[in-house]
């Protein structure tokens, strides 16, 4: 079925070179978030900075490098 | 030079609020939903309700570009976005430079039945014929998994100070299941 687009609350069709041209940048957005996933699953899983701190101040900078190690390792570049 | 400060003058009381210029409300699954009539001097500030956004695939972004006079930017915006994931415990964001697109939310919403994204989008002025053009957005979206995750940005597409005459919002990839956006301007 054809690509459409909303212009102004009406529907229409892509044009077939508009719609290789959304085809083509959804396969490089694809790619890009598969490529930067590790990344954000990171972000997900490291600690607040409060309980990164309490972490350091508690256990010592070499558990805290530990646990940091932990995630990246979970989560590695591709 | 001597400094200079400018007072604010006190205007006759005047009912002022914001206008209902027109709506977007998918039937079919398209892939991006333009405003591109309607955007002009008559007000300088334009917000955009994107109400119940829900990409037909799972995990997509929700984008957006600006128009100049018939043509659709795709190059040189600039972004950020923050955003906290509150199903963990991690607050991440988003920045682009010369790139392709705003990303509004960058984390990605779910395609399960009662997911969806949500926000309003600003626009400052987007006749002036100045400077580039100030847009700001705050928003939430329900995560793959299922948890609510706050979003706020700015950005603007720093190399054009030309009009702004439309508007699109699509998402990162997929078609769009459903959504319903509202554009106001509001009066001056």
């Amino acid at each position: 079925m054809a690509l459409t687009r909303m212009v102004n609350g009406v529907e229409i069709e892509l044009t077939a070179e508009e719609e290789a041209a959304k085809r083509a940048e959804w396969a490089a957005n694809k790619a890009e978030r598969e490529a930067t996933k590790y990344s954000r699953d990171r972000q997900s899983a490291y600690p607040n900075w409060p309980d990164q701190l309490d972490q350091i101040y508690h256990e010592g900078i070499d558990a805290w490098k530990a646990s940091i190690k932990k995630i990246k390792d979970d989560n590695p570049k591709p | 030079m001597a400094l200079t400060q400018i007072k604010s003058t006190i205007a006759a009381p005047q009912a002022v609020g914001w206008v209902k210029l027109a709506n977007a409300s998918t039937t079919g699954s398209p892939s991006e939903i333009d405003f591109d009539s309607g955007i002009d001097s008559t007000y300088t500030l334009y917000a955009f309700h994107v109400s119940t956004w829900k990409p037909t695939d799972d995990d997509q972004a929700l984008y957006m570009l600006f128009e100049y006079g018939d043509a659709w930017g795709t190059a040189s915006y600039e972004y950020h976005t923050q955003y906290t994931e509150t199903s963990g415990t991690g607050n991440g964001g988003v920045a682009g430079t010369s790139a392709t697109k705003l990303n509004v939310l960058p984390v990605g919403c779910g395609n399960n039945t009662a997911e969806s994204e949500s926000c309003i989008v600003y626009l400052d002025n987007p006749s002036g014929g100045t400077y580039v053009k100030a847009c700001w957005w705050a928003g939430m979206g329900i995560n793959t998994s299922g948890k609510p995750v706050p979003m706020q940005g700015a950005g603007s597409n720093t190399a054009a100070t030309g009009a702004i005459t439309g508007v699109r919002f699509y998402p990162e990839s997929g078609t769009i299941a459903a959504a319903n956006i509202t554009m106001y301007g509001l009066q001056k």
